[in-house]
């Protein structure tokens, strides 16, 4: 559990720096027919993937010092 | 508390004579003192106050009867002094082994009262100030989505309870690393400080968040020690404090990498707001389409004005070589009749050549015939024709040019124009000599 919450964490703000990026190269017009067709398609694909990850409700709380008496 | 087995069994083995050595009465003094009055808490004002290469420390503790010497290791002084400093000492009576000295064994200074107290503060300030704890170039910003945070507050704080519901409202999926401490009275410092220790050891923390409810000086103590303040210090994800209300600043709030107002305030700079986040994604998205369009327009359109500037260009190739064509048409026309002109100009010239040719021919015949006459003239058969006659010797068969070349009785040959005489020579006259 641990490990995927990391992900999760590395991969929100990944993802939105992506979708950033993908703007920006827009913005500038720096990307060529082809590569605008995938990057478009990318851009919506990391927007629905954020989207989907912002539907998470719940926080979790816990106590690291019961876990650590516990273990003693 | 130390026990002094060797001096009792040294003191019971001189009990026959009753007479200790130096050391062992000072040994027992220390064990008497130790045992009879223990730790004990004194209250005075600080005065000649020493501090040994930061080793050992030194001061009296005094009223306005009394004074006592007390003594120290200079890591275990976490509150800075100085004389005049009202401050409450733990500790317990003791004697230097070496001198004798009776004095006070500090375990625990703290400073009394709203003025000592700001005096304390005061001081530890300027000192981690000098330091360099309180620098903004080393304050840390915030992740902007964190997903793993640390709290170290007392779960029976209303503080723990506006945390957790700031957070919970703002964001979801958060994953909370809870070190529960009491936030006030002795344990306080120890427990926050393990808090830190604990969550350094744990890679993922994106942020700590220090919090507790507002409180008098004495209540907010724990955030005004060093030793808090450098745990803060090296802290290894970012710090954000919210202790007590706006108005109360501690010196954990200064060395903190962000200053909260209140716990609820610190839970808001932690945690990112979903809704906001949700209509930047939102924004990028629309970005994206807006600006594909407008490519693919673009597109379009540049790829039209190639097309047509394409065609422009073909079209003026094109007439290039129709005019060309034309050209070599015109030409085509005219060849035959050039070439007419051409063939009869060379017929004329070959028909000149001809005539000039033939008359030179004629000329030369005429002119070799008449050397050729001439010729004839020149051979002697013509001579002997006309009468002359050649006469030769019969030894070698020469003509003769002189009568020397012959002596009498010799044969000569005589050739005519027809026919030869042999005849034999009778007499030789010599011609004259001139």
């Amino acid at each position: 559990m641990p490990k995927k919450t990391k992900t999760d964490q590395s991969s929100f703000s990944q993802a939105f720096q992506e979708l950033q990026r993908i703007t920006e190269a827009f913005e500038q017009e720096t990307v060529d027919l082809d590569q605008a067709l995938a990057k478009f398609e990318r851009g919506l694909e990391l927007a629905r993937q954020l989207k989907s990850r912002l539907k998470e409700i719940e926080n979790t709380v816990e106590n690291l010092k019961a876990k650590f008496t516990d273990k003693a | 508390m130390k026990k002094h087995p060797q001096a009792s069994t040294e003191i019971s083995t001189n009990k026959q004579t009753g007479i200790l050595t130096v050391s062992q009465f000072v040994a027992r003094l220390k064990d008497v003192l130790k045992t009879g009055i223990g730790v004990v808490t004194v209250q005075g004002e600080v005065t000649g106050y020493r501090n040994t290469k930061g080793q050992l420390v030194y001061f009296e503790l005094k009223d306005e009867h009394s004074r006592i010497l007390c003594f120290a290791l200079g890591w275990e002084v976490t509150v800075p002094l100085e004389d005049g400093l009202e401050v409450q000492v733990t500790g317990y009576p003791s004697v230097f082994q070496k001198s004798g000295g009776l004095h006070f064994r500090v375990i625990r200074i703290q400073p009394v009262g709203q003025g000592a107290l700001q005096r304390a503060l005061a001081l530890l300030k300027a000192k981690l100030e000098q330091e360099g704890l309180f620098r903004i170039e080393r304050k840390r910003v915030l992740p902007r989505w964190p997903e793993t945070v640390g709290l170290i507050t007392s779960p029976d704080a209303a503080a723990y309870t506006d945390v957790l519901r700031v957070l919970q409202n703002r964001w979801g999926g958060l994953r909370i690393l809870f070190w529960p401490v009491a936030v006030q009275g002795d344990t306080a410092q120890r427990e926050i400080i393990e808090g830190f220790e604990a969550l350094n050891r744990r890679a993922d923390v994106a942020a700590v968040i220090l919090t507790r409810g507002g409180g008098s000086l004495e209540d907010l103590q724990a955030y005004n020690q060093e030793s808090v303040a450098r745990a803060i210090f090296s802290s290894r994800a970012p710090v954000v404090t919210g202790i007590g209300h706006e108005r109360d600043w501690t010196i954990a709030d200064l060395v903190a990498d962000v200053r909260a107002a209140t716990p609820s305030n610190a839970a808001e700079l932690v945690a990112p707001d979903r809704r906001e986040t949700e209509a930047a994604v939102e924004v990028l998205a629309e970005s994206i389409d807006t600006t594909l369009r407008q490519f693919i327009n673009q597109t379009t359109r540049t790829v039209d004005s190639d097309i047509s500037s394409l065609i422009t260009t073909l079209y003026s190739k094109l007439n290039m070589v129709r005019l060309a064509l034309e050209q070599i048409g015109r030409i085509g026309r005219q060849l035959p009749m050039v070439i007419k002109q051409q063939t009869d100009q060379l017929h004329q010239t070959w028909r000149n050549l001809n005539i000039g040719w033939l008359g030179l021919i004629d000329n030369w015949r005429d002119r070799v015939n008449e050397q050729l006459r001439l010729l004839k003239g020149l051979s002697p058969q013509a001579t002997l024709e006309r009468g002359y006659s050649i006469t030769r010797g019969e030894a070698n068969g020469r003509p003769l040019k002189s009568a020397e070349q012959v002596t009498g009785g010799q044969a000569i040959h005589t050739q005519l124009a027809r026919g030869k005489i042999i005849s034999t020579v009778t007499n030789v006259k010599h011609a004259q000599k001139n």
